[in-house]
């Protein structure tokens, strides 16, 4: 007959069993590249004085690292008055979307912190920063057509 | 939740210590089950704040562990039926590491060995599981052998398995260890205080001096590695090299400092690596509780050295490439480990009498070269990236030596560094101390409260804040 610490650790092999099918058969991060879903996301928003860049380092002066992610597209301007900006991350496997949403609304604060003052446009629209995690995907986006890039991009990373 | 946040700083920290610390019972024993529930509680709300979900694995293999090792220690005039617990206890372990760890880098090589497309579903790795699992492991082990008895309550068990100083990123504490303090332990004024000053030293060598060099090999690597000058690409691994130790040195000196201040006393982790004047020495000083891990559970069961030359050399390479792989799955990792197995092999059966014969400072040269070698692999997002890298550093990509690059690092940086080596190579640790008991506290005092102003200082500025070994 099984003792009762034998019988604890068939019901801890059962409910492992179980947590790794709910693992496995849970929600999965999205197929699509940040640059397939940047492609879809910007497709309805006015990208005129926004410039492409592609430098890692970029991500660290936003105060990201990118050693976890898969690919990342970003769209901002050189431009020092113009604080519009979409940031577009495929997470990698080991990213901690968490850490980077916050470092990314810490960021965005800073720089509201800084505009608030003496631009209210600026400050006005980075209020209403929009900032998404879906499927293993981040959006964010400072920008007057925000909320058409959000809609595109659930649409592209539910796909 | 990690130990160089605010939240953590702030909140955490001292409401932990608060609810620890208020005393509840007259009665010891009773104080202490109160303070290891204290512990336990927040250790799971420690854990649960960045990793809802894989509480829920760490719970099970508490409750498993706990139950096989009582049954393993029930079953001690009765071999076939312990040792079946223990195996199964091994099997459990084994496969979820490797399930939640390996499973996509399994099925990953064999679709490239086999050219296979199987489907690769990812699963993000659950925080600490390489350090929680391994510590249940030594505890199971040491129960199936008889070295320690298997823990009769759970709340102490579970409190050993997820304590928030270590649960995340080590050191491995073995139960052996820890196993009478976690039933009496005693908090005194001299070792809450020690706590404090090793809590403060480990967030400086982090925030101040991790963090530092840590984004300026984030900026080099963010370039085109093969483009590199040599001297960029020394600069950088130079970097890596300091922000390596500094991080993982400095998160097991928070480990060891919250321990203390809770009552426990953790092993040392760290004994300045980078003076070692040997790849042997080296690893007798670098994360000394993996080290001692495969050694008492891989290296001396598979039968050490007393087996004969041959058997020797194939229990360090099978030691050294799960060492690789332990800290990732990836075949760079397994390259950074048989790499060091290798090197182990050769100063061992080779080069022992030659390196004998060598001066100490250029020992200690060829040393740091080769550790700095063996972090490229270690830093590397892939086995081609670390090849590109090492090419660069030895001019093997035909880039120019040096470059404006190298030059404005370098006078951006070249203090930093020196300072960063002096530390990290135990020259100021070794200057003669006054003997002036008054003068040393009120020094330190101040010392340490500076230290602890400019983390502060750093935290709110610094966006650039990442711990290097929550990846494994």
């Amino acid at each position: 007959m099984m003792s009762k610490a034998g019988l604890c650790q068939l019901v801890c092999i059962i409910l492992l069993a179980a947590f790794i099918g709910f693992s496995f058969f849970g929600e999965e991060n999205t197929v699509k590249t940040a640059d397939e879903i940047a492609a879809e996301v910007t497709e309805g928003m006015n990208l005129d004085g926004l410039e492409r860049f592609d430098s890692e380092r970029l991500l660290s002066q936003l105060g990201v690292s990118g050693e976890n992610f898969e690919s990342f597209v970003y769209y901002g301007s050189e431009d020092i008055m113009d604080v519009r900006e979409i940031l577009v991350i495929k997470a990698g496997e080991d990213c901690d979307t968490d850490s980077v949403t916050s470092l990314l609304v810490k960021k965005a604060e800073e720089k509201y912190n800084t505009y608030k003052d003496y631009d209210p446009v600026a400050s006005a629209l980075l209020e209403k920063r929009v900032i998404q995690v879906s499927k293993g995907a981040i959006i964010y986006m400072v920008h007057d057509d925000a909320s058409v890039g959000l809609d595109a991009f659930l649409r592209c990373v539910e796909e | 939740m990690v130990f160089s946040s605010a939240t953590f700083l702030f909140l955490f920290l001292p409401v932990t210590l608060v609810l620890y610390n208020f005393r509840l019972f007259r009665d010891r024993d009773r104080e202490t089950v109160k303070k290891n529930i204290v512990l336990l509680v927040m250790s799971l709300i420690f854990y649960a704040w960045g990793e809802p979900v894989y509480i829920v694995l760490m719970l099970l293999s508490i409750f498993y562990n706990y139950n096989a090792a009582i049954d393993i220690d029930r079953y001690i005039g009765s071999p076939k039926k312990k040792k079946l617990v223990f195996a199964g206890a091994l099997v459990f372990n084994i496969f979820i590491l490797g399930f939640f760890k390996y499973y996509g880098f399994a099925v990953e090589s064999i679709n490239s060995i086999f050219s296979l497309s199987l489907p690769v579903r990812e699963i993000p790795l659950p925080v600490g599981i390489s350090f929680y699992t391994f510590q249940v492991l030594s505890y199971v082990i040491d129960v199936y052998r008889g070295d320690v008895r298997a823990q009769k309550s759970i709340i102490p068990f579970a409190t050993y398995i997820s304590m928030f100083p270590q649960l995340i990123a080590g050191p491995i504490v073995q139960y052996y260890d820890v196993e009478k303090q976690l039933t009496d332990r005693e908090i005194t004024a001299e070792k809450f205080s020690a706590g404090i000053m090793f809590f403060i030293k480990g967030l400086g060598k982090k925030v101040i001096f991790a963090n530092t060099v840590g984004a300026v090999y984030t900026e080099i690597l963010g370039t085109d590695i093969s483009s590199l000058s040599v001297m960029t690409s020394w600069i950088g691994i130079i970097c890596y090299t300091l922000q390596i130790y500094f991080d993982f040195s400095g998160y097991s000196d928070m480990a060891i400092g919250l321990g203390k201040m809770l009552g426990f006393d953790f092993l040392q982790n760290f004994n300045f690596p980078y003076k070692a004047t040997s790849i042997t020495d080296f690893w007798r000083r670098w994360h000394i509780s993996l080290s001692s891990w495969f050694r008492d559970y891989v290296y001396i069961p598979l039968g050490g050295n007393r087996k004969g030359t041959l058997r020797t050399v194939f229990n360090i390479l099978v030691v050294w490439s799960l060492t690789g792989l332990w800290h990732g799955a990836a075949w760079n990792f397994i390259a950074w480990g048989a790499f060091y197995g290798v090197l182990l092999i050769a100063e061992k059966y080779v080069f022992a009498r030659v390196l004998e014969k060598i001066p100490v400072f250029i020992r200690y040269i060829m040393t740091m070269a080769t550790v700095m070698i063996g972090w490229v692999f270690f830093s590397a997002e892939n086995l081609g990236a670390a090849l590109t890298y090492l090419k660069s550093m030895f001019g093997l990509c035909g880039n120019a030596f040096t470059d404006s690059t190298s030059e404005y690092l370098l006078s951006e940086n070249a203090f930093s560094l020196i300072l960063m080596t002096l530390c990290a190579t135990g020259v100021f640790a070794a200057l003669p101390r006054i003997k002036n008991f008054r003068f040393n506290i009120a020094v330190m005092s101040v010392g340490y409260m500076a230290i602890f102003i400019l983390c502060i200082i750093y935290l709110i500025s610094e966006t650039y804040n990442p711990f290097l070994y929550f990846r494994f």
